[in-house]
This record gives C-alpha cells, structure tokens and sequence, in this order.
C-alpha cells in the first residue's frame, strides 16, 4: 500500500522525468521500505526524506524547464507572495476598526469550529485506543421477534460461541458487577468485572505487574484472582510492587491479587478498577443458556472480514437454535464493530453540531467579505495605481486573495485562544460515554492545529473572492480623478443576495437550536415516575461471607433502615435493590396461575425487591389495590405489586388484583397492588412493565437507600456514612449521590447537544444581525443623494424610513424561506436526533420567524432611522 | 595524480567510486551506497537520478547499455557506466580523502596499519 501511494506521489514529478525514471524510483523506495520495516521513526523519516525528495526534485525540474523558457521564476514569484501576505498583515493596522471587527468575526468562527473538529476528530475519526482497532467487534444475541438485536449473551452460548467459531481469533465474556473491597483501610464499592480469561487479549492489553488471566482461572476453585487497575493500585496500594501475591478481601473472601494494568489502558468502562475471572468451568450444575448477563467482544482473525464473521454467527446461532429448542428459540447472534456500537450513537448529534458550527463560519465569511469590499472601495486610488504600474487583473486578484489570507491568518491566531478556551470547557458539557477515546485528553494536537491552518486559509480565500474581484475591475481612471469617492458597498443584486444567504443559513442554525431546544424540553417534560427532589441515594451491600443467611441479611438491611431513619433530617426512607436510571436491570419470565404459558411469547417483567416504605418516599402512586407494608413479613401470604405497564399489557381487559403468578422458582404469589410506572431507563425509553417484591419475603444483600429530606441532601451523607458504620465497619458504603444528580446525569448527552446548537444558534443569529446592519447602513449611506433629492420633492421622512425597512423585510423574508425549506429537507436526515417533535414542529418555525424577523428588522431600524434625518440641503450640496 | 582542492558532493563520489570498477543501474548503485555506508546514506530517487543527470552532462559518467546477461524483474533500468574523466575524478578526491586519514594517523587517532 505505501508503494502504491509513493507511485501516486510521483505523479508531483513532470512527465518527462517520471517516464524516464519512475520504475527505478519506485524499486528504490520499495527498497528502502523493506530495510525499515518495523521501525516506525524510521519508517516516518524515510516517508518525509521521499516526499522532500519528490517536491525539491519536482521544483528543480520545472525551474530548469522554465528558465530555459521564460523570464518567469518560482522564487521571485514566491517572493511576491510573500510580500502581499506582508502587505495584508500591514492593512491590518492601518484599518483599524474594520480590521478588529474582521479579526473578531473569523476568531469566533475559526475558533468555534476547531473545537468542535478536535471532538470530531477525538470520537469520530480516531480509531479506538487499541491495538488493531480495526478488528474489534462486539457479538449479541438477537431476538428477531422481540425486536432485541443487542441483547446481552448466556454463559453458555458465549461457551459454544467461543469453540465452535473460526472468524474470531480471540472471542471473550464480561459481565459488570461490584465488589466490596474491604480490609486495607476503608471499606469501599470497587466497580468490576467478571471476564473471561482471554478477555485482556482482545484489546491487546500487557499487564504493568504480574500477569493477566489463563485459561486455568476460569476453573471453579481456582478463580479467586483478581486485576487491579492502575488507578486502583495507586490510590488504594500506594503504588507498591509488591502487591502482587498479596492477599485482598473481596465480598468477604479472600483473593490474591495477580496482575496491575498499564497506567494508558482505557477500559471501555472507565468506571472499572478490578477485574475477576469469570467462572465457567467445574461448574455443577453447568453455567446456565437461560440467564443471560455478559457481553462478548472479538477480535477478528486476521484476513477475516466482520461481513464474514457475521454470517458465521448468524449460522451458529441458527445452530444452537436448532441444538437447544427450549432455552434458544428465537435467538440469533450479530456481530458488529465495536468502534460502530461506540461511536455509533454519538454520531449523529455530533454531525449535527458540525453542521451547525460550518454555518456561523459561512455567516462570519459574508460579514467580513462585506467588510472588505467596502475597504476595498476606499482603496481604489491604491489599486489604480497599481494597474497604472503594470498589474494585469489576475496579479490584482492575487494579490487581494493573499491579503485576504493574511486577515483569515490573523484571525485564525485569535481563534486559537477561542478554540483553547473551548476545548477545555467542553468536557464539562459532553457526556462520558465518549470519554472512551479520550475525551478528557482533548487539546490542540497537530491535527487539529493542521484543521485550524487549512480552515484558515480555505476561509480567506472564500471571503477573499468577492473583493479580490470587485478590487480588480478596471476603474483606473475614474478612481485617480475624483478623491476615490465610489458609491461604497456591494451593489444591487450582489447585496441582496448576500443578506439572504446570511438570512438563510443563520434561519438554519436556529431552526437547528429551535428543535434541539424543543426537543429538550419534551425529554425533561417526560413524567418520571417519581419525584426527584430532596433526595438521598445510599448504595449498601451486605457480604454473604459476613452474613450467610437469608435470614441475617434480611435482618441486617432491617436494621441498616432503621439506622438510617434515625439521621437527623430524614424525614422519610425506603429502598430498592436497582435504582431508576441506575443502569442496571433484570428481567424474569413469570407464569399466570391458570393460564396456559406461550412459549412464543412469554411473558416477562422486571423485578425490584423493595422495602414498604419505598413506594411512599419515593413518590410511586398506588393507583389500585395497595402497596406492601409490614405485615407482608416472611411468614405471610407471598405478594406482590405490579406497575401500571405490567397491568396494561398483560391484563389488558382483566383486573391483575388477586391473580396468583409464579417466578422462576415455582412459588405462588398474589397480587395485591398496582403502582405508578417508572421510567428506570431514563426519559428517552418508555417504562418498562415492574414487578416489585417486598425485601422481607425476597431478602436481596444488595439495597439503595433512598432518604427523603427537606434539607440539602448531601448534608446527610456524614451522618449517614456514620451511621452505617456504627452497625458495621466493614459495611462499604457506595455510590453515595442525590437522585436530581442522578436525574440530570443521565440527560447529560442531550443536555450538551442542546446547549451546543443553541449557542450556535444564538452566536450565528448575532452574526447575522451585524451583517445586516452593516449592509442597511451601506445601503442608506449610498443613497444619500436620492434620499435628499426625493425629500426635497417632498417625500416625507416616514417614507424614507419605511421604504428602507420593506427592503430590509424583502430580504428577510426571502432568506427565511430559502433557510427554513432547507432545514426542513436537512431535518428528514436526522429525524433521530429529536425526541418528541417533528421537523415541521410548529412552535420552532414560528420561533424562529418571529426571531429573526425581529433581528433583522431591529438591524436595519436604525440605518433608516438615520436616514430619515437627511437634511436635503445638505445631501445635495454633498454633491 | 594530484590531489583536487574543490570537495566533490558526497553522493557524487560514492556514485563514482559504486561505478568505478562496473557498469551498474540504479537500484544496484543505491544498494551498495546504502551498505558500503552502513545505511547512513540514503541515495533517494531524486537526487540519485538528479546527480547522474548531472554528472552525465559534465561527462563523468555516461549510460549504457545493459549487458547480455541482465534480466530485469520487469521494468527497463538504465546502466551508467564512469568515464575516464570520472575516474580521475574520483581518484583525486579519494586521493584528497586520504590526505585527511593520514593525519588521523599522524596524530594516533587511527591505528596505522
């Protein structure tokens, strides 16, 4: 491949000499390719000494050509160049006003749009921080008929995935979980995970100490081996070496720690510190096809395509299908690029704001090319005396689109403190997800820098076209004669068509933040499920090791609750054992008392173990039957409660009250109660159908406290650590935050989206504004004359005024309608970034009508209004 | 032969002295520059056929015709071959060359033979 691109480069070298020497030259560079393989310096030095090599050799031949042909020269004429970029620099200072106000414009645009490039380039252009990046992929289970194509995977389908495929060179199982690390100082909630032994492999990963995991990990009995990450073993072992072998507590039991991972390895998770082997062999009974929890991620083998691996693991999941009629049917297997699943998602949205950025650039480039073709007009005189010297039109031409360089130069520097202060802003405002491909290290790299030097010069010379050739129109003698007084501005149809377009693409961008705006708003004005406020989040667990039976753990939370209940401000508390908008879940097929079971299509809901008190804290409405209370203690009638989804879809005619449904392990429960739906996967998804148990009939070791307040709720977060610790010290307390955080965390992604397109917005509508000033001011100061005569005639100033204003509307309106019928085509591509509203969304269109119209109108009142106290006499004496 | 005053490039010396004993082509030249120097000097394309265009204009070397025996792996290498006036360049500025290593010897920089 680098042959052939050498080959390509080669076409820099004229006709003559690549047909004399282009077959050598190439074996050469092969030649020296080979010597150098595997050295990545040398091989990046060999790439510059052969690209140095083609353009010196390229220019020596034309300039020997050339000079035996003409008087022309590539160093004079470099030379010339360089001084007309001096010369811009030096217009610079002498237009002071136009030149900051230029200077100013191309920063924010150039600035805004190197910010928004180096993400681009960070989470969309970047290949994902490993080794080859390129054959990573992920494989899920489908379930066609459910409409699932990315469900997590059985342990053992991953098992036979794993021996029976032949495309993948490494395929390997994780599953999230938390460990309660304890011993060794505090006790704390480490986030994990449970892999499969080849899983570091995949992603190419060495261990900083000791190793990673064999395949002898993976035996029961001999798992109890643990990875730290970097972070962990600095923060928790204070980097010592020799924590290797040492022996840790996890959940109560001691495990040996056997590896540290490298301080540059960016885990696809960056909450993860710990990883444990996943159990998958000696295990009686055998690791389960019906509980699915992990996901599986690949490497592709070499000269395997992902096309190929997906056919593969469409056929073995068919397979399996047919080998295992009960617990597969209907499943299926899809691999996709892991860099696509990442990515994916954020893709979209950040086109979007691209786009958006692109616009109040194209805005910035039609006010400064307005402001130097009216500086320009004043320049006349300099420019006839330069073609009274002997420069053709084209030299003119050049010589302004250099100048205009030199300006976009200058404000491409300015923009760099822009650009600075942005790129460190924006992390605060992107979610984590991206933070995978480094979103935190976001900076002006070279290739950043290298957009910024090419945006800069592309915008000069598309601001710079217009002056360079209004510059250059032969007006030699008309400018020497008279003092150079030109009618200044842009004329006629070329304003016009200018305004509109500024109109058009600042009605785009707005549109743009109209409907991110929107969109927002429906996102957040999705009902929850419960209230949110005065809130506090206690994440607790309690270690079989410490507390081994069901008994003790229910005993145990019971007590935890009621520790709790006694912290100063707690006005009420319950609790759950997944949190809404926690990120986890379950689900459990369950069977209706008397009602046949369908295999096709079972039945399912997602279960939550709460305590009594949950409902009521949280703000969940009872809204038939009743919610759980003490008297459902272990010894009573099994019950449950059921949320509003579950009753609409399976009872859809029925009353649920009464009806006895049965989980996994056969028991019988009633039910007794239907609660208001919750949305646990956030505003964007529908609420899924809950069942919830009462925690003292289904003792989970795994509770969120949730303590309601009327205070600040992190006040209580001492005193219910202390309180916690009072019961037991070894009781790790975790994630400890308040449920509005937790709230907004999780709209983060389309909070920065909208905050984003709505500064653009705002930023491309000021832009807009100014240009539009700038032109109507022009415009009434070159109709002086006609102004004064007509007033003398006897028109009155108000239809001065009003015949400015109906010009400035004409063109508001035409460039309204041109930017918001592009909007509305642009929008059908991007229908799934709104949530809620159409692109035609009514309130938007009338927005930002209403808006710009506004704008606009407001810009040119006051040129008119100037030009309505043109005293007559003294515009004609002007004369 | 006495020695020249005025250095010869670098590269145009090691291209004489590759071609002072045979007539070879490109490539082979690059090579046995490339190793004769232990890969510290790089003959790229360019200046290689830059400097044998040159040196052929000032009659130090001159093409040829490639000998009975060659085949080509594809392609049609052109073969240099030094001229005498080549020769007496290259030996006077080896010549010069020598001047320097004696008194690298002199002064015991070197081990004398």
């Amino acid at each position: 491949m680098g042959d052939a691109l050498y080959r390509f480069m080669l076409r820099a070298l004229p006709e003559p000499l690549r047909h004399e020497c282009g077959g050598e030259m190439e074996e050469l560079f092969s030649y020296y390719r080979r010597q150098v393989a595997g050295h990545p310096l040398q091989v990046s030095k060999l790439w510059f000494d052969a690209v140095r090599d083609i353009a010196v050799q390229s220019a020596a031949e034309r300039s020997a050509r050339r000079s035996s042909n003409g008087p022309f020269s590539m160093r004079l004429h470099m030379r010339a160049l360089v001084s007309d970029f001096q010369h811009g620099l030096r217009l610079l200072r002498r237009y002071p006003m136009t030149s900051v106000l230029a200077v100013l414009t191309l920063a924010l645009g150039i600035g805004a749009n190197t910010a928004i490039f180096s993400v681009v380039d960070n989470v969309l252009l970047r290949p994902l921080p490993y080794p080859e990046p390129d054959r990573l992929a992920m494989v899920f289970e489908t379930r066609v008929r459910e409409g699932a194509r990315d469900n997590p995977v059985s342990p053992a389908d991953f098992l036979d995935w794993r021996r029976l495929n032949q495309s993948f060179a490494t395929l390997a199982a994780a599953a999230p979980t938390i460990i309660s690390l304890t011993g060794d100082g505090e006790p704390v909630q480490v986030g994990a995970a449970v892999v499969s032994a080849e899983f570091f492999d995949v992603f190419g990963v060495r261990p900083a100490l000791g190793r990673t995991f064999q395949p002898s990990d993976e035996v029961l009995g001999q798992h109890r081996h643990v990875i730290l990450s970097n972070g962990l073993w600095q923060r928790r072992f204070g980097g010592d070496p020799s924590v290797i072998g040492r022996s840790v507590t996890l959940n109560g039991n001691p495990w040996q720690v056997v590896g540290v991972l490298p301080a540059d390895y960016r885990p696809l998770d960056p909450s993860l510190d710990m990883w444990a082997p996943m159990v998958l062999q000696n295990l009686n009974p055998p690791p389960t096809r019906v509980s699915h929890s992990i996901e599986v991620f690949g490497l592709l083998k070499p000269g395997v395509s992902l096309a190929q691996a997906q056919d593969e693991m469409t056929r073995l999941g068919q397979q399996l299908e047919q080998a295992n009629p009960q617990e597969n049917r209907g499943h299926g297997a899809a691999a996709v690029s892991m860099r696509e699943r990442y990515v994916g998602p954020v893709r979209n949205g950040l086109v979007a704001l691209f786009a958006a950025v692109g616009f109040v650039l194209l805005i910035a480039c039609v006010n400064v090319a307005n402001l130097l073709v009216s500086r320009a007009l004043s320049r006349s005189r300099e420019m006839a005396v330069r073609s009274a010297l002997g420069a053709n039109r084209r030299r003119l031409i050049v010589q302004s689109l250099v100048e205009s360089v030199a300006l976009a130069s200058a404000g491409g520097l300015a923009g760099l403190a822009v650009a600075f202060v942005t790129i460190k802003a924006l992390p605060a405002v992107m979610p984590e997800r991206v933070s995978l491909v480094g979103i935190d290290s976001l900076g002006l790299d070279w290739r950043v820098l290298l957009f910024m030097v090419a945006l800069s010069l592309a915008t000069g010379l598309l601001f710079g076209l217009l002056p360079a050739i209004q510059a250059s129109k032969p007006r030699v003698t008309e400018s020497l004669k008279d003092g150079g007084r030109g009618v200044p501005g842009v004329r006629g149809r070329l304003r016009f068509a200018l305004v509109v377009g500024e109109v058009a693409l600042a009605a785009l961008t707005l549109m743009g933040a109209g409907l991110a705006i929107r969109s927002f708003g429906a996102i957040m004005s999705q009902p929850l499920g419960f209230d949110p406020h005065g809130k506090l989040s206690v994440t607790l667990n309690v270690t079989p090791v410490r507390y081994p039976t069901p008994d003790a753990r229910r005993l145990a939370m019971a007590e935890l609750e009621r520790r709790l209940a006694t912290v100063p401000g707690v006005r009420a508390i319950g609790a759950v054992d997944i949190l809404p908008l926690g990120g986890g879940d379950s689900r459990r097929g369950f069977g209706i008392e008397g009602v046949e079971a369908t295999p096709d299509n079972p039945r399912r809901m997602h279960p939550r173990t709460v305590t009594p008190t949950y409902f009521s804290t949280m703000g969940i409405p009872i809204i038939a039957g009743r919610g759980f209370t003490t008297d459902d203690h272990l010894n009573a009638l099994p019950v449950v409660v059921i949320s509003d989804a579950s009753a609409k879809k399976f009872w859809p005619n029925g009353n649920p009250i009464g009806v006895r449904i049965a989980l996994s392990d056969g028991a019988y429960r009633t039910i007794v109660g239907i609660a208001g739906d919750v949305r646990h996967w956030g505003l964007l998804e529908p609420a899924n159908p809950m069942l919830y148990l009462p925690q003292d009939q289904f003792a989970s070791s795994s509770l969120t406290f949730v303590l309601k307040t009327d205070l600040d709720p992190l006040s209580l977060t001492s005193a219910a650590r202390q309180a916690v610790g009072e019961f037991d010290r070894n009781i790790p307390v975790g994630d400890v935050e308040t449920l509005d955080s937790i709230v907004s965390t999780s709209v983060r992604s389309e909070r920065a989206q909208t905050v984003l397109m709505a500064a653009f917005g705002v930023l491309a509508l000021g832009l807009a504004v100014v240009g539009i000033y700038g032109v109507m001011a022009q415009l009434a100061l070159s109709r002086v004359h006609e102004i004064g005569l007509r007033m003398a005639l006897g028109a009155r100033p108000m239809d001065v005024l009003r015949q400015l204003l109906f010009e400035g509307f004409v063109q508001t309106a035409v460039g309204l309608v041109l930017g918001l019928g592009a909007g509305l085509y642009l929008m059908r591509f991007a229908t799934a970034l709104l949530f809620g509203i159409q692109p035609s969304d009514a309130i938007t269109l009338i927005g930002v009508t209403v808006t710009l119209m506004a704008a606009a109108l407001a810009a040119c009142l006051i040129p008119a209004r100037r030009a309505m106290r043109v005293d007559p006499v003294e515009a004609l004496r002007a004369q | 032969m006495a020695p020249s005053t005025t250095p010869l490039p670098a590269h145009w010396f090691q291209i004489l002295l590759a071609l002072a004993d045979r007539e070879q082509h490109g490539l082979a030249i690059t090579k046995e520059v490339f190793e004769r120097t232990d890969g510290q000097m790089h003959l790229w394309p360019g200046m290689l056929y830059g400097a044998l265009r040159k040196m052929t204009e000032t009659g130090l070397v001159t093409e040829a015709d490639a000998p009975a025996d060659y085949t080509s792996g594809g392609g049609r290498p052109r073969f240099y071959r030094i001229t005498p006036m080549g020769k007496r360049t290259c030996a006077s500025e080896a010549a010069r060359l020598e001047r320097f290593v004696n008194a690298a010897r002199d002064k015991r920089l070197l081990k004398s033979r």
